[in-house]
């Protein structure tokens, strides 16, 4: 059970794909400007991740290593062709936010890459599981920064109108997307960082406990 | 000529593939530590870029729109994209090991840079803003994906620069790294803003 | 190497693989497209229910001395499938729409240019007719844009306001100091763009009559 604890806790945290990576910053940067587009395109990428995963761990044993890439490849892009069908007949207003994003995901790092890094090596539970948490945490990280940028930058919220007056223009743009991200990153890393450093204070002191304990 | 000025001033400065559609931001974030690699990386963008484009144009346009099978046209433009990438890279390999060595390194990093693939899903979309009322055909799309990456390789090299110097500083430990170098390409942007303020 | 090998061989292997991958995945894609598939109609379908609503409408065709109920399926297009090009905006598409309870619009699709960033806003612009002539107009809605960072600004009310200020002759500008003034601040050049579509719709549609009635 530990080990799809530690499959979770690294997509969504440890090795969250936005801000410990820093993957797949096309769509991250394009759609951040709007708290919905950034929504619908982490939920995109979840379903994409983790179908691709899922397929890719199935398929692991048959796909000989040499091409292993272009059948990856040849997968995602499938998998994307449907899913743009899928949104452009049934959902279509997320069709419209996403925009030139959704072809773009066949070429989002973080799907190709874990389907190289995980995928390949680890059974389709465990693969599905890494799709979902992956997944999950591009989905909250967009979605923390469509919010501080639409509150910011327009003044409203998933498209519903707070206030008239204070807006941040700059934060609409993508050079908004741009400094939004990067304060993020270091917001986060630095958090992560002092919780690691915590931990780890915390270990060396039950150690030195145990240590004495016996020494006495 | 106003097509081609109008296509010129829109790729390279107010839609700008890295500062107002931001395609392309691995290489750009990834391979913009020294100049001499922002330029190797923004020549192999480009030459792929137009090649990809002069494939990919007609073969959408001459066969697949035809034949009724547009909705495939993620997957041919990836594979395109892929095979020529790696003939590319064979062919520079034959032809010239050096030029190999300075610019076979970025080759495999490109067939997953969303430049090139979102060139070739601009060309064939909708491209009046652009070329105004001249009809599109593939000269306009080759010489579209041309300047768009030489803008690519404009804002990589200013920011190359930027962050050549950027090392000579100490900055905090938090935004070392990754966030100084978005903070940088947040004032690119910021300036590349008042670009769009042309009117052709 | 003979046939034998080859066919053992990996290379032989990888190619079968690949291959069989690219048609499985062909084949699946085109099932889901046959179902999936979006059609002209279906994007008016939805076009016309977001602007009018649950209203029963009727589609008619171009001659208009002799209309012709059009299929939805393939909606009769006024501008013939090809773009018309007006000042600062392009006609993209036009249909002539009847209310059940007589009364007459037509809906134009019309692509504004001169927006932010050298881009453009479409919009569709439902625009009522009585007595061969504009009488005003009943609703701009949003298609899609391109580049515009600060579309998420343009509200229900600037919209509105092209339905409310609508007057024979008037010529919606975004610059302050015309009379005809219609902008949000802060997105000046989205509003021109939506600005050029809505004075081009307008003409278009005061062309189209003009000409018909000759």
């Amino acid at each position: 059970m530990n080990k799809y604890k530690k499959i979770t806790l690294d997509g969504l945290i440890f090795q969250n794909p936005t801000f410990m990576l820093v993957l797949g910053t096309c769509p991250t940067l394009g759609l951040i400007s709007s708290a919905f587009s950034a929504m619908g395109m982490g939920l995109t990428v979840v379903v994409i991740l983790t179908l691709s995963n899922i397929l890719i761990s199935a398929l692991r044993k048959v796909i000989p290593n040499e091409v292993r890439i272009p059948c990856y490849i040849v997968i995602i892009a499938t998998l994307v062709t449907f899913v743009r069908m899928f949104l452009e007949k049934l959902v279509p207003n997320l069709y419209d936010a996403l925009g030139g994003f959704l072809v773009l995901i066949v070429v989002n790092c973080i799907i190709l890459g874990r389907a190289e890094a995980f995928a390949n090596k680890h059974t389709v539970l465990e693969s599905a599981l890494d799709g979902v948490s992956t997944g999950l945490g591009f989905t909250a990280a967009l979605t923390f920064m469509g919010v501080i940028c639409e509150v910011l930058g327009s003044g409203s919220l998933f498209g519903f109108k707070l206030w008239d007056g204070f807006t941040i223009g700059m934060l609409a743009t993508p050079a908004g997307a741009f400094l939004v991200y990067g304060l993020c990153i270091a917001g986060f890393t630095s958090v992560i960082d002092a919780f690691m450093r915590a931990k780890k204070v915390k270990a060396n002191k039950l150690a030195r406990e145990n240590l004495l304990r016996e020494a006495a | 000529m106003g097509t081609i000025i109008g296509i010129v001033l829109a790729a390279v400065l107010t839609q700008n593939f890295i500062t107002a559609k931001t395609y392309g931001i691995c290489p750009f974030l990834g391979v913009s530590k020294k100049t001499s690699s922002a330029v190797g990386m923004g020549i192999a963008v480009t030459i792929v870029m137009v090649l990809a484009t002069l494939v990919t144009y007609p073969v959408y346009e001459y066969v697949m729109v035809p034949l009724g099978i547009d909705f495939l046209e993620i997957i041919f433009f990836i594979f395109i994209i892929a095979s020529l990438v790696q003939m590319l890279e064979k062919i520079i390999q034959k032809l010239s090991p050096t030029l190999y060595n300075a610019m076979g390194i970025y080759l495999p990093l490109i067939t997953t840079n969303c430049a090139v693939l979102g060139v070739t899903e601009l060309v064939i979309g909708d491209m009046s803003s652009i070329i105004g009322t001249a009809s599109m055909n593939i000269g306009w799309a080759a010489l579209y994906a041309l300047f768009s990456g030489l803008g690519f390789m404009f804002v990589m090299v200013i920011m190359s620069g930027m962050r050549e110097k950027l090392n000579c500083y100490k900055v905090g430990k938090a935004i070392a790294g990754f966030p100084i170098s978005m903070i940088t390409a947040c004032f690119i942007c910021m300036a590349f803003m008042v670009f769009t303020y042309i009117q052709v | 190497m003979t046939a034998k090998q080859f066919f053992k061989s990996t290379a032989f292997k990888c190619i079968i693989v690949l291959l069989s991958v690219l048609l499985v995945c062909g084949v699946l894609l085109t099932v889901a497209y046959s179902f999936l598939k979006v059609t002209e109609g279906e994007r008016l379908q939805r076009a016309i229910s977001a602007i009018y609503g649950g209203e029963e409408v009727t589609i008619y065709g171009d001659d208009a001395a002799n209309p012709v109920t059009a299929d939805i399926d393939e909606p009769v297009d006024l501008t013939k499938n090809t773009k018309i090009a007006m000042d600062n905006a392009d006609i993209l598409a036009a249909y002539k729409i009847e209310f059940a309870d007589g009364g007459l619009n037509y809906l134009v699709q019309s692509q504004g240019k001169g927006g932010f960033s050298g881009g453009s806003v479409t919009c569709w612009i439902a625009i009522n007719v009585e007595n061969g002539k504009v009488a005003g107009i009943d609703k701009v809605n949003i298609a899609s844009n391109v580049n515009q960072s600060f579309i998420s600004r343009i509200t229900d009310a600037f919209l509105n306001g092209f339905t409310e200020d609508y007057a024979d002759g008037v010529k919606f500008s975004s610059d302050k100091g015309s009379p005809d003034a219609h902008l949000v601040s802060g997105a000046s050049k989205s509003s021109t763009a939506i600005n050029n579509a809505v004075n081009a719709a307008v003409a278009f549609v005061e062309n189209y009559l003009g000409g018909a009635a000759q």
